[in-house]
């Protein structure tokens, strides 16, 4: 069976666009700040994507802020899932003074 | 059914079975089987992380839980650079859960976030 309406990857890919651009975009790295905004971010996103309607879908949203300098960091993840029905989107903002990277994870619930 | 972060802990925390490097009581065991010693080396970490992530999920697997898994790991080079990471999860708080284990040497600091998400058979 499967889902019946499959999770909009675009339009959540549009949503993490949208909300890292606007609470982001001239926001230079400040670690109170950051970390305050990477669970505001973190929420928004998650209730954007609820207000997507897609029925019998769990949504697992993760946030990472960090400053940029010269350093090198590497960021992966992997599921045990059912590729069917299960997907995720992912987006990086950059701006002068730090990266946000923003995951969405979506699992059906079978 | 419960989602257990202390069993999920100690699967990413404990597990080291055939590997070289010494188990002390705090050490987190499949990150320190594939970190260990090493220096931070970007040509190395996207295999690094790769490893961890597969070992986590192989282990959690072994639980034989209905549950569905996101394994995420973040290595970064020390350089006094911040890190902030934040998660906000839609789910069954009764049976669904959550669970982070940090680590560190040196020259990098790997962050792990396992999230188990429960399925009906």
């Amino acid at each position: 069976s499967g889902p019946p309406k499959r999770f909009p990857v675009a339009a959540v890919d549009d949503i993490l666009k949208d909300v890292l651009g606007s609470y982001l975009r001239e926001q230079p790295y400040e670690p109170a700040r950051c970390r305050d905004m990477a669970k505001d971010i973190a929420e928004v996103i998650k209730a954007r994507v609820k207000d997507l309607m897609i029925p019998r879908y769990k949504i697992v949203v993760v946030t990472h802020i960090g400053q940029l300098n010269e350093q090198s960091m590497q960021i992966g993840s992997r599921c045990l899932w059912d590729p069917a029905s299960d997907t995720f989107s992912s987006y990086v903002f950059k701006n002068t003074s730090l990266f946000a990277l923003a995951n969405v994870y979506a699992v059906y619930f079978e | 059914m419960i989602f257990n972060a202390d069993e999920a802990h100690n699967i990413v925390k404990e597990l080291g079975y055939a590997f070289r490097y010494c188990r002390s009581s705090s050490e987190d065991f499949v990150i320190e089987s594939v970190l260990g010693k090493a220096d931070y080396n970007h040509n190395k970490v996207n295999q690094w992380t790769a490893a961890i992530v597969e070992q986590s999920l192989t282990h959690l697997v072994k639980l034989g839980k209905t549950y569905k898994y996101i394994v995420t790991c973040a290595v970064m080079q020390r350089s006094g650079a911040g890190l902030h990471t934040a998660s906000s999860c839609f789910w069954d708080t009764t049976t669904d859960g959550t669970c982070t284990v940090r680590w560190e040497n040196r020259t990098m600091n790997c962050i792990v976030n396992v999230f188990a998400v429960a399925i009906i058979l």
